[in-house]
């Protein structure tokens, strides 16, 4: 089974039944927060394009409370440009450096 | 001077794992467990467990795209690093007197390694030296010099090879510190047309040396 998300853009994304099967057996902390994922990518704070990957699109979300796991967490979502895949997902505490390019929203 | 061990991490127990449709590389050092990630850059996340606080694992998104970035003759060069990766321990102490934190790596000596050094005469516990990080030249006047300016490398001697990291003012420069450590050792890998210090090359020649490109992209097909 897949779910389509669509994205402030009108961009689709996939989140397949064994993409988050991936995602929840190597991040455990996910697995009540698939609502988080689906909400972040429908409205995120930000999307980027990666800095060494341009074809990947990043969704963050800042979260003011996780339970379970803390307070002002950034969710971000990686999704293919391509074929609108989530490959991944995961509680962020601190970034270090920029999330890549700014896509949306624009300036 | 009374350092107290602070950390110790082991890699004997990683595990890995590849998605080949998302090209997502995720390591485990030890079975997967709720964390939380410290993003490095948009591609690395170092995964940190919260109870304990320990080093949880990491993700790699775009592993192909930036594996073969970081050296295309991966397969070539650099076969059985993961195993290799599996024998080094980083320990962590910190000294509150003077405020420095010290982390150093070791790998545990194969039989081959044994016999080499008993034959090259080195013995546990060689001498070792520390250099600052950078050069105090003009970049120390830049953001990424003063940041970096109590950062110091401990290198062995004769082999010149990076032992640890040692950070001055920990409580003042601790953090500011570990992310120019990341930065540069970033740059490195992936700008290596810019400027870089000789011991920054030589940390991100460390870092890199330590993963098995070959096997990890062996797991990637």
């Amino acid at each position: 089974m897949e779910e389509t998300i669509s994205d402030p853009t009108g961009f689709q994304a996939v989140l397949t039944d064994d993409c988050w099967r991936h995602i929840i057996s190597h991040h455990p902390e996910m697995h009540p927060f698939k609502e988080f994922v689906t909400e972040t990518i429908r409205q995120p704070d930000g999307i980027y394009s990666g800095k060494r990957d341009p074809a990947r699109r990043i969704y963050r979300k800042k979260f003011s409370h996780v339970p379970g796991l803390g307070d002002s967490l950034d969710l971000l979502v990686f999704v293919g440009n391509v074929d609108g895949y989530v490959a991944t997902a995961y509680f962020a505490g601190y970034s270090i450096r920029m999330l890549g390019v700014l896509r949306w929203p624009s300036n | 001077m009374a350092f107290q061990l602070v950390q110790e991490f082991k890699f004997e127990k990683l595990q890995y794992s590849y998605d080949p449709r998302g090209d997502v590389l995720d390591i485990s050092f030890g079975p997967p467990a709720p964390a939380i990630a410290l993003q490095v850059e948009d591609w690395l996340a170092v995964r940190v467990r919260l109870n304990p606080p320990s080093l949880q694992g990491m993700t790699i998104v775009g592993f192909k795209k930036i594996s073969e970035r970081i050296n295309r003759y991966a397969a070539k060069e650099l076969p059985k690093r993961m195993r290799r990766l599996a024998r080094v321990k980083i320990s962590i102490a910190y000294d509150d007197q003077s405020d420095t934190l010290v982390m150093r790596w070791e790998e545990k000596t194969t039989f081959l390694h044994k016999l080499l050094n008993k034959l090259s005469f080195q013995r546990p516990g060689s001498p070792s030296v520390f250099e600052p990080l950078i050069r105090q030249t003009g970049s120390a006047t830049s953001a990424v010099g003063q940041t970096l300016a109590n950062v110091y490398v401990e290198k062995t001697v004769p082999f010149n090879e990076i032992a640890g990291i040692k950070i001055l003012q920990y409580t003042k420069c601790g953090e500011a510190a570990v992310e120019g450590i990341f930065g540069a050792i970033i740059d490195t890998i992936f700008e290596p047309s810019r400027e870089q210090d000789e011991n920054v090359h030589l940390i991100a020649n460390a870092v890199v040396a330590r993963l098995d490109w070959r096997k990890l992209a062996a797991a990637a097909v």
